[in-house]
């Protein structure tokens, strides 16, 4: 019997399955560890990084463990690959949602690991969460099957998609997936269906040389989506690698934000690129800095309810505008 | 303040209580590119990381002659707490420290006092969630003290009859103890702060590591070397230093971080490191040493209660809680120079308040950067 939530489609029959995160019981794919995280504290929407949705709210941030790609320049290598399994703690849908009403957070934040190998918990809690208003949504790598991306879009308002690129050999060689096919097929469909953004992490001499066709790939589905380029540090595999280089990389961000206006650079601190400017007059729309790897901080939003304040261009930014106490 | 950031070379300016850009030409404040640019941080677990800090201290003695500097070194800290060492290989490490300040004393005529925090000792256990309605978070290593947020009262009872916590605090018998608490100090302080017992660790729903191999004591002593009069309380510290200053003494304060349980060396006293039930630790004892004030006067609870939204700041957002320099640091003292290298992340250039602070930057030991905090007119 094969798992069909994410694209290796394991037979589980057969063993545990990549992830090992599902087993067959009584006929059916169950979690083994229902209702388990490893992470619950508040982050702020910015550093997951979310840039053009909800500005400087907090959401809950959820993590289990496991994954089912072993990218070699993992940052989070304890908890997505191991080998030590983390502690969990057991929490109930009602009862997260509970510490999220409760703490005045926004919504719910599916983060740490990846989502699909906790996928009915995952869901159980966004059903809870979406009943008393929350927003929820989640980081992924979307190699998750068709039928998983209609049920992630039908019920997460946002999504960050790790893009890591469009060749199926970066995919093999360095996170061990079969394929970046299927990606790139649930990044146009849930588009189409929720806010999504993307995140590329560029490693030293990998993937650098595919941004121009990334950025023609996203400028097809949405020019306006916005698109976060990483400098990764990288760990795991590649610990002793060292990070791109700023200067070298900085101008081929500048290059790409011709097609992709909104393109932010960052995961290093200091970064002069996690502003989000008006392609139309180049006025400083919401003022950002990244003050540690993931993500940026909130420091300032200069527009009108998501106009430019300077040529009154509309942003492509969500929010409620000052409507709710969050 | 101003701070240069530098990623793998590349360096920006900002201004730190803003934390934007601030246009600079390559040839402005070229010292304190060069210190940057000259000392590449080796990294928190390399042994290397131990003369990184001596000799960027060094090179700022060179240009500035500050008459009051901070060294504070990690390395063991972070060597040890995940591997198991023998005790050989730590009291090398601890005697190549001790060897790197003598010469940096001897060499440009400081009056050192120094300061070992920790101390570890081999994890007996970890304490992970007990059976509480409330969150256990402890987001550091090894840690002998966490928070429990959204707890109930039921809780307390269950809390204090475990076999490897020692002390439960409440924060209701807190507030009634000091009235003049800060109120951002009340805010945060959890339901319960817990403390284990010697040789267990907690470690949280929110701790960001695996399990480790040492656990931290709560250390309510702390051995101190003093060449100057031998202070009673880690607190004596700041006005024992300010009175050497006083008299034309140049004074290092050293902050050794991780040193192994009852290994103490020669020429070290233990000193009294406790304020009712609050052993110092982490920033609050960097905040003591600096400012000589007891810790209920600051606005930093000792653990934060993570469940409660943190306001965004309006001011340092790069500075971790802090929303100012705290102006009666002993590195801000009127008439002196001053001058601050560490290889702890962040909170440095905050609390030393210095001329010049060299910092690395890194966080759950990875390291992106070195942060160069400084006072242009000071410069
Ligand atoms: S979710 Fe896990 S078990 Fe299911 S197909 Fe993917 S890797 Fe295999």
């Amino acid at each position: 019997m094969n798992c069909n939530y994410c694209e290796w489609r394991c037979d589980l029959t057969k063993g545990k399955g990549v992830c090992g995160m599902y087993e067959l019981r009584g006929g059916d794919i169950v979690e083994k560890h229902p209702n388990k995280w490893s992470r619950c504290h508040g982050v702020y929407i910015e550093r997951i990084p979310i840039f053009h949705a909800w500005p400087n709210k907090r959401f809950l941030q959820l993590g289990c463990f496991s994954c089912n790609a072993a990218c070699a320049y993992c940052i989070n290598a304890s908890i997505a690959i191991g080998p030590q399994e983390p502690i969990t703690f057991t929490m109930t849908p009602e009862e997260i949602v509970d510490l999220a009403l409760k703490s005045n957070y926004k919504g719910i934040h599916f983060g740490i690991n990846e989502v699909t190998v906790n996928l009915p918990s995952a869901l159980a809690v966004s059903k809870a969460a979406k009943k008393q208003g929350l927003i929820v949504g989640c980081s992924t790598n979307a190699f998750f099957t068709q039928e998983v991306a209609k049920l992630f879009s039908d019920i997460f308002d946002f999504f960050n998609i790790s893009l890591k690129s469009i060749s199926d050999e970066f995919y093999k060689i360095n996170l061990g997936l079969p394929s970046a096919v299927p990606v790139m097929r649930n990044i146009k469909y849930i588009s189409s269906h929720a806010h999504v953004e993307i995140t590329t992490p560029v490693v030293l001499h990998g993937n650098e040389s595919e941004l121009p066709q990334i950025a023609d790939l996203l400028h097809s589905i949405n020019p306006e989506m916005a698109w976060h380029i990483f400098r990764i540090l990288p760990k795991h595999l590649m610990a002793n690698d060292s990070p791109p280089d700023v200067e070298y990389l900085s101008a081929m961000v500048e290059k790409v934000k011709e097609k992709m206006p909104y393109t932010y650079f960052g995961n290093f601190i200091g970064s002069n690129w996690v502003d989000t400017i008006c392609p139309n007059c180049g006025e400083i729309a919401i003022e950002r800095m990244c003050d540690c790897a993931c993500g940026a901080k909130f420091l300032k939003n200069n527009t009108l309810n998501g106009n430019c304040s300077n040529c009154g261009n509309k942003l492509p930014i969500i929010d409620d505008w000052g409507n709710d106490l969050c | 303040m101003l701070g240069i950031i530098d990623a793998g070379g590349w360096q920006n300016v900002v201004e730190l209580s803003s934390g934007r850009q601030v246009e600079a030409g390559e040839k402005e404040y070229s010292k304190v590119r060069k210190l940057l640019k000259d000392f590449p941080y080796p990294g928190d677990g390399n042994d290397n990381s131990i003369e990184w800090v001596t000799n960027a201290a060094q090179r700022i003695v060179d240009f500035h002659q500050p008459h009051w500097m901070l060294l504070s070194y990690t390395q063991p800290l972070y060597t040890e707490i995940y591997l198991p060492e023998n005790l050989t290989d730590s009291q090398n490490r601890q005697k190549r420290i001790l060897d790197n300040i003598l010469n940096f004393s001897n060499k440009n005529g400081y009056e050192p006092i120094i300061v070992m925090t920790g101390g570890y000792m081999p994890l007996l256990d970890e304490i992970t969630q007990p059976s509480i309605k409330g969150l256990l978070e402890s987001w550091i290593w090894g840690a002998s003290v966490a928070g429990v947020s959204g707890a109930t009262l039921e809780d307390k009872d269950v809390l204090m009859a475990h076999p490897h916590i020692a002390q439960v605090i409440d924060k209701n018998d807190v507030i009634a103890a000091h009235p003049n608490l800060h109120p951002h100090f009340i805010e945060y302080f959890p339901s319960y702060i817990v403390i284990a017992k010697e040789g267990y660790a907690f470690r949280g729903i929110n701790s960001h590591e695996g399990k480790t191999a040492m656990a931290d004591v709560y250390s309510k002593s702390l051995p101190v070397y003093s060449s100057l009069d031998t202070p009673q309380h880690t607190k004596d510290i700041r006005s024992i230093m300010e009175k050497a200053l006083d008299k034309g003494k140049k004074v290092v304060l050293v902050v050794i971080e991780g040193y192994r349980f009852g290994n103490i060396p020669n020429g070290f006293t233990l000193c009294d490191n406790v304020d009712d039930w609050y052993a110092y630790r982490g920033m609050d004892l960097y905040l003591a040493l600096h400012t000589g004030k007891p810790f209920y006067e600051t606005e930093f609870p000792p653990v934060y209660d993570r469940s409660k939204p943190k306001s965004s700041k309006a001011k340092y957002p790069m500075s971790g809680f802090f929303n100012d320099l705290p102006e009666d640091s002993i590195g801000a003292k009127e008439g002196i120079k001053s001058g601050a290298v560490s290889s702890r992340s962040m909170i440095t250039h905050m609390i030393a308040n210095a001329d010049i602070t060299l910092e690395c930057y890194s966080r759950e030991r990875s390291h992106m950067g070195l942060l160069a905090a400084f006072k242009p007119n000071k410069l």
